[in-house]
C-alpha cells in the first residue's frame, strides 16, 4: 500500500515539530485537528537542501465528485510543506497516480507534484493568510480541478511548457521577411537584467554581413508541428534527447520534421562545419482544447542548440560527412539508428519566442477594436508610474528617486512610456533614461533596481527617510500597508487606477502622518460601500487578457488614453495636495461620458492596543457608534462590525459599523442583535469591496454611567462569537460604548 | 443536476430527492416543534420545505413515501400535508400529495382508543380512502391480510393490483429513461406483513434507488427502520432472484439512526460485528461511497459505549470500517454537518461526473450573522 505514495521525509514526533515549525505550519496543524476534512496522519521533516517540515494528512473532499475522470480522488494523502513564514505554503500530491494538470508547478520527475495553489504573490495572499483559508484553498483547487473549472473556459489554454528564463525576441516583420534571400536575421544578446537573458534579433542587408561577428550569425530551423491536446504543462527539457521525448509524448515525432527542413534548405554544394556557432530551433505548436476542437493558441518555443548546423545534421543522420563538407543524406541510403547518448549529449537553453510590438497588436492589447524643488521617491514604474514621472519630469516638478524591480517587456509597450528598444532593460533604468532625455543639463533622476518592500534593504530606508514625498503607484496592496506601518519615512501617497480602469483612487497622508494609509484605505471601503459610486468602481467591466505563462500574470483591458487621464488627473490633484498639510482621499469615476470626482475629508486615525492586537478605527467610526446609542437611549443597541485584518502583523482594520437590524431586541438592560436582512448587506459589502471587508465582530451600547468592561452576558457572547470565528482561524471582536467612551475586547480561539 | 437532500431532524428522517425535471419524491417527514426555537440545533422542516416549494412555485410533491409508522417518520406532518379523507386537513398552505407511498402494514395496524387522534392513524386513514379511491397511492407488499381486509371494506381487490407493488418490482411511478430515476423495492416481503409481529420496521419500505446520469448509475440504498435479519434477507432474495446490483450502492441510508441492531443482534463493547450478510450487503459500497446516519450527533465516550437508544458508537464504528474498507468518502451524521451547532440539510448533487456534496460557501461569519447570537448587555 505504501508503495503507492512518495514519501516526504522523516517522521517527527510532535515535540520536534513545535521545536522546528514556524508559526504557520503551527497554526495549520491547529486547523487541521479542528477539521472533518483533514486527518492528520503524521508530522515529517525534510532537511536537504533546506529545512522543511510537512503535515501529512488525508484529505476528504466531498466535493470531489465519485467518478470524475480527472482522476481526483474524494480522500488523498498531502503533505501540507512549510519552511519559514517567508514563503509560501506548498502542498504535495503524495499518491504517485495523482494526475499531472494545469495550476501545478514544475517538479521533477519521480517527485510528488505541487499544486499551485494561489494566484497572487506571497506578499499579498500573507496579508489575509490563516491556517483555515490555506484549508479552504487546498479544498477548492481539489474540487475545481476534479471538475475541470479550475481552468476557465474562457481562459486560454495552458502552454506547453514551463517558462524560460531566456527570450528570444524577433522582427514585428519577422515572418514576412525570413524567407528573403538578400538579408539575414541576425542575433544579439541585450545585457543579462535580473536572472534574465532577453536575445533581440534584426535583419541586416547580406552585404554587411562580415561586419557581424560569427557567433550573432546564428542558424534557424523552424518546425511546425500538429496540433497538440492541451493539458499538463512540460518541464523544460535539457538536451536534444529528452526534447524529441517531450514531443514524443504528446505524440509529435521531431526527427523527420527537422530533418525535412535540412532537406528544403540544405545547398547542394554542400555546408563547411563552422566552429563556435549554435542553432536556434524555433518549434510552432497549435494547442487544441480536445483532439476535435479547433486550434485555440499558438505555443511556440525555442531552443538554443549548443552545437552547429553540420554536426545536428549528421547526428540526426540528414547530412552525411565527405572530407570537411557535409551533404543532404539521401534518405533511400539511411539505415542506421539514432542512439540516444549521442543526442543527450547535445544540450539545449529553451527560450520564449517573442515578437516586438506591432501596432495591431498594440490595439488588441489597449483594448481598441477597429474602432517647485523638493524630492520625491516613485514606487513601481508601471504604465502610471511610468507616465507621471514622464508629466512630473516634463513640468519639472520635483526630483524623482524611481524605484522598480521589473524589467520591460514586450507587451508592456501598448501602455507604458517606454519604447521597442528598451525591451529587456530594467524599467528604473529606462525610464530614468526616457525621462532624463526631456531635457539637457536638468537635475537627473536617480534610479534604483529594487523590490518597494525589501525594508531589510539599508539604502531603500535611507531614501525614504531623506526624501519629501513617497508616492507608491505598485498597484498592490501591501506596498501602502507596509508604508503604513514605518516611522520615520517621508508623507506618504498611494495612487493607484481600480481594474476596469474607470476608477482612480488617490490617498495621502497629512504632513504629520497622523493618518497613514491604511486608515485611508479603511475610509475608502467604507466610502465605497456607502456611496452610489461604489456599487460598480471594483467591478471587471472589460473582461481578462492574459499574458505570458504563469498563474498570476493577469492584466487588464485598459487602453492607455485611461491611463493618461488617470495620469493627468493625478498629477494634478497631487500637485495641488502637497501645498496643503491635510490627509486626502480622492476618487474619481471616469465612465464614457465624464470624470466625477468623489473627495472624502478624512476623519481622525484611533487605535487602541488589545490583547496583541492593533485595532485601528477612525472618529467617523466612534461618532456613529455614539450617534445610534443616542438615538436608542435609555434601551442598549448594537450592530456588527465591517472590516479587515491582516493576521501576519496582527492588525484588526474597522471599516464601518452597522446599526441593529430592525428584529433586534433592545432594552435599558440588555440587546439581542436581530439577523434582518444582515446576510444580504454583508454579501454586498463584500461584493463592492472584492471580498476585502468582512464581518469582525459585534458592538453594542450600555446605559449612561454604566463601565464599558464587559458584563457576565457579555462575556458569554464573546464566548460564543470566538468559538465560531476561531472555526476560520479567526479572533473576535467585541465593541462596548457608554456614553463617554468604547472600549474593545478581543478573544482568539487558537 | 440530481439532488438528494438529508435534512437534521434529530433522530428521525426527512430526505427528499429533486430531480432534474423538477419532480419531487419526499421520503418521511420529521418536524420538530422545538426547531421553531431558533436557538434550538434541529431543523425546521416545515417552514424550509414550504421555502422550497414557493421558490419553485409547486404546492405539492409528486411522491411522499412513508417507510413505516414510527413516529419520528411521521411526526408533524398531518398538520403539514393536504389529506383528501377529511376536510379538515384541507384548505390553505397545505402541500398536496400527487403520490403517496405507504407499506400494506400501514394500512392493516389497529390502533387502540388512545391512539385514534395518533397520526399513524390519520395517515392510515388517508391511505385507505385512496386505496377506496383507487388513485394517488402505491401500496407496497400486498399480503393476504390486505386482501382480507379488502373484501371486508368492499373494495375490490383485483381492480386495486395496480396500485401495489412486490419486493423485487420497480415501482412504474418514475422511469430511468425519461425521470433518470427508479425505484427498486427491496421488502416489505409479504412475510413480513402476514407472518411478523412487527408491524413497524420491520414491514417498512427498504429502495435501492437507482439514478441514471450519462453513462452511470449511481444508487442509494434507503432502509428505513430495518433491523439486520430484514437486511439478511434482503441479500438472501436479491442474489437468488439475481438481483445482486440491486445491492450496491454509492449512497447508504442507514437504519434507524445508526443503531446496532441494524447490524447484529449484539452491539459489542467498542465495534458492532455485522451479521455475515449485513457485511455482504456493506461490502457492495462503491469507490468514493458516502454512508449517511439520519441521528443525532455520535459521541466517543464512556457514557456513548453503554447508551440505549441509537445512535451507537459501536455501529458508527463498523461503518467507518466500511468506509475504509470500500475506498469510500465518509460516514456522514446529519446532526453534525456542517456543525453541531447549526446543522444544515448534507445535500449530494449527482452528475455524470459521480455523487458530490454540493459546494457551501461556510465561513464563521455568515454563520453568525444569519444566526441570532445570545444577548449582550450591562447586566
Amino acid at each position: 500500500m505504501s508503495s503507492c505514495y512518495y514519501s516526504f521525509g522523516d517522521v517527527i514526533e510532535e515535540k520536534e515539530f513545535f521545536e522546528i515549525a514556524s508559526s504557520l505550519a503551527i497554526d495549520t496543524l491547529a486547523a487541521c485537528l479542528r477539521s472533518k476534512d483533514f486527518e492528520v496522519i503524521e508530522l515529517q521533516k525534510r532537511i536537504t537542501p533546506i529545512l522543511r517540515i510537512a503535515i501529512i494528512v488525508d484529505c476528504v473532499n466531498c466535493m470531489v465528485p465519485t467518478r470524475n475522470t480527472v482522476g481526483i480522488k474524494t480522500r488523498e494523502k498531502l503533505a501540507l510543506v512549510f519552511n519559514d513564514d517567508s514563503t509560501v505554503p506548498t502542498v504535495l500530491a503524495l499518491r504517485k497516480s495523482f494526475p499531472r494538470l494545469p495550476h501545478m508547478y514544475s517538479t521533477p520527475k519521480d517527485e510528488p507534484l505541487s499544486l499551485c495553489l494561489y494566484f497572487a504573490t506571497w506578499e499579498d495572499v500573507k496579508v489575509n493568510w490563516t491556517a483555515k483559508k490555506h484549508l479552504d484553498q487546498i479544498f477548492w483547487w481539489l474540487e475545481a480541478s476534479a471538475n475541470e473549472t479550475l481552468h476557465m473556459t474562457d481562459q486560454p489554454l495552458e502552454n506547453l511548457f514551463f517558462s524560460s528564463y531566456m527570450t528570444v525576441v524577433l522582427p514585428e516583420d519577422y515572418h514576412e521577411k525570413k524567407f528573403q534571400q538578400n538579408q539575414k536575421l541576425i542575433f544579439y544578446p541585450v545585457e543579462k537584467q535580473i536572472e534574465s537573458i532577453t536575445i533581440r534579433s534584426k535583419f541586416i542587408p547580406n552585404e554587411t554581413l562580415s561586419t557581424f561577428n560569427q557567433e550573432s550569425l546564428i542558424d534557424v530551423i523552424e518546425v511546425v508541428t500538429q496540433p497538440i491536446v492541451h493539458g499538463k504543462i512540460e518541464d523544460l527539457p535539457r538536451n536534444i534527447q529528452e526534447l524529441f521525448d517531450t514531443y514524443s509524448d504528446r505524440g509529435v515525432d521531431l526527427i523527420p520534421l527537422i530533418t525535412e527542413e535540412y532537406n528544403k534548405h540544405m545547398p547542394h554544394t554542400g555546408l563547411k562545419k563552422k566552429d563556435r556557432s549554435s542553432i536556434l530551433i524555433f518549434i510552432y505548436t497549435q494547442i487544441i482544447r480536445s483532439a476535435d476542437s479547433l486550434p485555440e493558441k499558438y505555443s511556440n518555443k525555442a531552443f538554443l542548440v549548443d552545437t552547429d548546423l553540420c554536426t545536428l545534421g549528421f547526428k540526426l543522420h540528414a547530412l552525411l560527412k565527405q572530407e570537411n563538407t557535409y551533404y543532404i543524406d539521401p534518405p533511400s541510403l539511411r539505415s542506421n539508428i539514432l542512439t540516444p547518448e549521442d543526442l543527450s549529449q547535445i544540450h539545449i537553453h529553451p527560450a520564449e519566442i517573442k515578437i516586438e510590438m506591432s501596432k495591431k497588436r498594440a490595439q488588441e492589447y489597449s483594448g481598441i477594436n477597429a474602432s517647485s524643488d523638493f524630492s520625491g521617491l516613485l514606487m513601481g514604474l508601471g504604465a502610471l508610474g511610468g507616465l507621471l514621472a514622464e508629466l512630473w519630469s516634463k513640468s519639472g516638478w520635483g526630483k524623482w528617486n524611481l524605484i522598480d524591480n521589473d524589467i520591460l517587456n514586450p507587451h508592456n509597450i501598448a501602455r507604458h512610456i517606454l519604447k521597442n528598444a528598451d525591451i529587456g532593460l530594467s524599467k528604473s533604468l529606462a525610464v530614468k533614461k526616457f525621462i532624463d532625455n526631456n531635457y539637457s543639463g536638468s537635475d537627473a533622476s536617480v534610479a534604483l533596481v529594487a523590490k518597494a518592500t525589501n525594508w531589510d534593504d539599508e539604502g531603500l530606508l535611507q531614501l525614504a527617510s531623506s526624501v519629501d514625498i513617497i508616492v507608491d503607484v505598485t498597484t498592490t496592496r501591501y506596498v501602502p500597508q507596509h508604508l503604513s506601518r514605518k516611522n520615520g519615512i517621508a508623507r506618504s501617497c498611494s495612487v493607484f487606477l481600480t481594474p476596469s480602469g474607470n476608477g482612480v483612487v488617490l490617498m495621502l497622508e497629512d504632513c504629520e502622518r497622523n493618518i497613514r494609509l491604511d486608515s485611508l484605505e479603511c475610509l475608502y471601503y467604507r466610502e465605497m460601500i456607502n456611496q452610489a459610486w461604489g456599487v460598480k468602481h471594483l467591478d471587471y467591466n472589460l473582461g481578462y487578457l492574459w499574458t505570458g505563462g504563469s498563474c498570476r500574470d493577469i492584466s487588464v483591458k485598459i487602453s492607455y488614453d485611461k491611463i493618461m487621464l488617470a495620469a493627468a488627473l493625478l498629477v494634478n490633484q497631487l500637485r495641488v495636495l502637497r501645498d496643503k498639510d491635510d490627509a486626502a482621499l480622492m476618487v474619481w469615476d471616469c465612465d464614457s461620458d465624464n470624470v466625477m470626482g468623489f473627495p472624502v475629508i478624512p476623519p481622525k486615525a484611533m487605535c487602541q492596543e488589545v490583547g496583541g492586537w492593533t485595532i485601528n478605527y477612525d472618529q467617523e467610526i466612534h461618532d456613529k457608534i455614539m450617534k445610534y446609542r443616542q438615538i436608542k437611549q435609555p434601551s442598549e443597541t448594537g450592530g456588527v462590525i465591517l472590516g479587515f485584518l491582516d493576521s501576519f502583523e496582527k492588525r484588526i482594520y474597522i471599516v464601518d459599523v452597522l446599526p441593529a437590524p430592525i428584529d433586534s431586541i433592545e432594552s435599558p438592560t440588555s440587546f439581542v442583535r436581530g439577523k434582518d436582512n444582515l446576510l444580504g448587506v454583508l454579501n454586498e459589502v463584500k461584493r463592492r469591496t472584492a471580498n476585502i471587508v468582512d464581518y469582525l465582530g459585534e458592538w453594542h451600547s450600555h446605559p449612561d454611567g454604566y463601565f464599558t468592561s464587559p458584563s457576565n452576558a457579555d462575556i458569554e457572547l464573546l464566548k460564543y462569537l470566538s468559538e465560531r470565528m476561531g472555526e476560520d482561524g479567526l479572533p473576535a471582536l467585541m465593541l462596548i460604548a457608554n456614553d463617554k467612551q468604547i472600549n474593545f475586547v478581543i478573544e482568539h480561539n487558537v | 443536476m440530481h439532488q438528494i437532500k438529508f435534512y437534521p431532524v434529530g433522530n428521525g428522517d426527512t430526505t427528499q430527492i429533486i430531480l432534474k425535471n423538477g419532480k419531487r419524491i419526499l421520503l418521511d417527514f420529521r418536524h420538530l416543534s422545538k426547531a421553531e426555537d431558533q436557538s434550538s440545533p434541529e431543523y425546521d422542516l416545515k417552514s424550509e420545505l414550504k421555502k422550497e416549494l414557493e421558490k419553485t412555485k409547486q404546492d405539492y410533491f409528486d411522491v411522499v413515501a412513508f417507510t413505516h409508522g414510527d413516529k419520528d417518520h411521521i411526526d408533524k406532518s398531518t398538520e403539514f400535508f393536504e389529506l383528501l379523507h377529511a376536510e379538515k386537513y384541507q384548505g390553505e398552505g397545505r402541500i398536496k400529495i400527487n403520490e403517496l407511498w405507504v407499506p400494506a402494514a400501514m394500512i392493516l395496524e389497529t390502533a387502540t382508543t388512545d391512539e385514534q387522534s395518533d397520526e399513524f392513524v390519520i395517515w392510515r386513514q388517508e391511505a385507505r380512502h385512496r386505496l377506496k379511491k383507487g388513485k394517488g397511492l402505491k401500496v407496497f407488499s400486498k399480503p393476504d391480510m390486505l386482501k382480507n381486509w379488502c373484501e371486508k371494506n368492499g373494495v375490490d381487490f383485483e381492480k386495486r393490483k395496480h396500485l401495489m407493488v412486490d419486493a423485487g418490482k420497480i415501482v412504474d411511478t418514475f422511469d430511468l429513461q425519461s425521470d433518470e430515476i427508479e425505484f427498486f423495492c427491496h421488502s416489505p416481503f409479504i412475510k413480513h406483513t402476514d407472518e411478523g409481529d412487527d408491524m413497524r420496521n420491520s414491514c417498512a419500505l427498504v429502495f435501492n434507488v437507482r439514478f441514471k446520469v450519462g453513462t452511470n448509475y449511481l444508487d442509494l440504498f434507503y432502509t428505513g427502520d430495518s433491523k439486520w435479519e430484514i437486511l439478511e434477507d434482503i441479500v438472501t432474495k436479491s442474489i437468488k432472484a439475481k438481483n445482486k446490483n440491486r445491492l450496491e450502492w454509492d449512497i447508504y441510508a442507514l437504519p434507524h439512526h445508526c443503531s446496532y441492531l441494524a447490524l447484529s443482534d449484539e452491539k459489542g463493547d467498542k465495534i458492532t460485528v455485522p451479521k455475515p450478510k449485513v457485511k455482504e450487503l456493506l461490502s457492495y459500497g462503491r469507490d468514493g461511497c458516502y454512508i449517511v446516519s439520519s441521528s443525532l450527533p455520535i459521541k466517543d465516550d464512556k457514557d456513548a459505549h453503554s447508551q440505549t437508544q441509537p445512535p451507537h458508537v459501536q455501529a458508527k464504528k463498523a461503518y467507518l470500517n466500511v468506509i475504509n474498507g470500500n475506498n469510500g468518502t465518509k460516514f456522514i451524521v446529519t446532526m453534525e454537518e456542517p456543525s453541531e451547532k447549526q446543522p444544515e440539510p448534507t445535500v449530494f448533487e449527482l452528475s455524470e461526473k459521480g455523487v458530490a456534496l454540493k459546494r457551501k460557501i461556510f465561513t464563521a461569519s455568515s454563520a453568525i450573522i444569519s444566526s441570532i447570537p445570545p444577548r449582550a448587555g450591562h447586566e
